[in-house]
């Protein structure tokens, strides 16, 4: 400290004035005691949420058509999964890091690769038991050139899709064409319940990964409308929102703003942007006191006077 | 044997360690009289909420995760778990606005400062690696929403927030760990220092 | 036990939102944010107790 000239924002003169009785754990004790009353009041008062998870089947049961219409775009390779990029497959380039131009994800890489196709729609249908015609379809999809899947797919893509009499019926259409089978089965697969287990697990009997499962859920209309009744979409500052009338992460207020405003809100590469923005922020907030400029805050604003008025009054 | 003494790890550790906290500041009997506003009581309410986060954490551990879906005792200590989480940030930020506008990293209190604002950055993953954990619809959502920034960043390939025993195990271990331990060292810098004098000021 | 485990004030019914323009915020968070600036001025101006006792140390 000699070397250098004394900056008010940075340095200090050690205290060697007077000094009062101070019990650290007798306020360490009253604190954790006034702390735990709140919290145990504030949990008794409030309770927390816990709205119930969804699942495929009622997803399926509630809206079969747009279950039906993820499920094809899931096969015809026209989901937003499809279309992700890294970490799930390489089919675009993703989000890249506002004016870097680097695509941040693409040079991590696939890691968690998932086909559509086969993981949502192929695989699954796969394990149904005693399903001849299922089966057949599978087989004519598998044996097909990709023209000839391309075709069917085209033709089942134009048909109008309904759920009656307990049934998933799509018009016009050929007698021929397998993907109305994959679906339907799919669907009434789904509208079981077995379509969430054969994708959660995977053929396997334990996990505790959901990422296939997730992600499919996530590819339909369905459960975005739940959210917006909830108020938790992106552009409701859902980030920050909790079910029901709960307070929610209001920490994420920073990160959730950016998405509210231009260029983020409009922007393909909102997400990597905001969060580049929150990493210098942050880095910002850790170095606080290394920033000539923001470390002089405290002592231009005059805000300590108040906190230590009686030191400065002379009263302690 | 003084010399082969004096040599011994453990003996120039604990020299080290009483020369760098000696018991009366570990453990002081007495404090500035400058010290003399309630701001200062936010420090150690926020240890008090993590606390309790760390206990009722440890609760809800006993019986697994899904018992608090199950079981209205399950539900309660959830809900204090919650709300121990809104007590800690809420005394967190409080206690951040209070050290700011005292300048408290001054003096070399600059590493108090930085431990302290990383800690604060860890409580926002740890609590979010919580949400994400709750096998409820909010956790359902939140994941599949939380996926597109963390992959944007490239983070996604490895921190898959879709895989929830992945995310179970940060909430439970990784992260309070080094929350604890991130707080452990703030505490301790805190204790070693002492709590910043004001800004001197001529007196009228 | 469940009734007197169970909240007190029912907050799960649909959420009500302050706009202004793009700027949303829940009741909930709003109510927190709030207590939390009303807390820290309070804390800033409140007299901490004992302060002219401890004179002759």
């Amino acid at each position: 400290m000699s070397r250098r000239n004394f900056n008010p924002d940075r340095d200090v003169r050690e205290w060697t004035g007077a000094q009062r009785p101070y019990d650290i754990l007798k306020e360490g004790a009253i604190a954790l005691l006034v702390v735990a009353l709140l919290t145990a009041g504030l949990a008794l008062v409030f309770g927390s949420p816990d709205e119930k998870q969804v699942t495929i089947q009622q997803w399926s049961s509630a809206d079969p058509v747009d279950f039906a219409t993820t499920a094809y775009s899931e096969l015809a390779g026209t989901s937003g999964l499809a279309g992700y990029g890294a970490p799930y497959n390489n089919a675009s380039d993703g989000q890249f890091l506002g004016v870097t131009h680097l695509y941040l994800a693409k040079m991590v890489g696939v890691h968690i690769p998932i086909d559509p196709a086969q993981t949502f729609v192929l695989r699954p249908l796969a394990t149904l038991p005693d399903a001849a015609t299922v089966r057949f379809a599978l087989a004519t999809w598998k044996n097909a050139s990709d023209t000839e899947r391309q075709n069917w797919l085209n033709e089942y893509g134009k048909a109008t899709l309904s759920f009656t009499h307990g049934q998933l019926v799509a018009t016009p259409l050929s007698l021929s064409n397998p993907v109305d089978v994959l679906i339907a089965s799919e669907t009434a697969m789904a509208r079981s319940g077995a379509l969430d287990s054969a994708m959660v697990t995977g053929g396997g009997l334990y996990t505790t990964d959901y990422t296939n499962v997730l992600l499919f859920i996530a590819d339909g209309g369905w459960f975005a409308t739940l959210a917006d009744h909830q108020h938790l979409l992106g552009d409701q500052w859902g980030m920050m929102n909790e079910t029901g009338s709960y307070p929610g992460q209001a920490w994420l207020w920073l990160y959730t703003f950016w998405y509210q405003i231009h260029p983020f809100s409009t922007s393909g590469n909102a997400d990597v942007d905001a969060w580049g923005i929150m990493m210098l922020l942050t880095a910002g907030l850790i170095l606080v006191p290394y920033i000539p400029g923001l470390r002089s805050i405290p002592r231009r604003t005059k805000l300590y006077r108040v906190i230590w008025r009686d030191h400065y009054a002379g009263r302690v | 044997m003084s010399t082969t003494i004096d040599r011994q790890w453990t003996t120039r550790l604990r020299r080290r360690l009483v020369e760098q906290l000696p018991p009366d500041k570990a453990l002081p009997d007495t404090q500035p009289s400058y010290v003399s506003s309630w701001i200062y009581v936010f420090g150690v309410v926020s240890l008090s909420a993590l606390v309790m986060v760390i206990l009722t954490g440890f609760v809800l551990a006993i019986r697994g995760p899904q018992w608090w879906h199950q079981s209205s005792i399950g539900h309660y200590v959830n809900s204090l778990h919650l709300w121990s989480v809104e007590i800690f940030f809420f005394a967190m930020v409080i206690h951040l606005w209070g050290k700011f506008f005292m300048a408290a990293w001054r003096g070399n209190r600059s590493l108090t400062w930085v431990t302290g604002a990383v800690t604060f950055a860890t409580s926002i993953a740890t609590a979010f690696t919580g949400y994400v954990s709750q096998t409820n619809f909010d956790s359902q959502w939140i994941s599949t929403q939380a996926k597109d920034g963390i992959n944007a960043t490239g983070a996604g390939a490895f921190f898959n927030v879709l895989n929830t025993g992945q995310m179970l195990m940060w909430h439970i271990v990784l992260l309070p760990l080094a929350a604890v331990v991130l707080t452990a060292l703030h505490v301790v810098m805190v204790r070693r220092k002492g709590v910043v004098p004001p800004f001197e000021e001529v007196s009228k | 036990m469940s009734e007197i485990l169970g909240a007190l004030v029912n907050l799960d019914h649909p959420g009500h939102y302050i706009s202004w323009g793009w700027f949303q915020m829940s009741y909930g968070n709003f109510a927190v944010v709030v207590t939390m600036v009303v807390t820290f001025l309070v804390a800033l101006v409140a007299p901490f107790p004992g302060r002219k006792k401890e004179n002759q140390s």
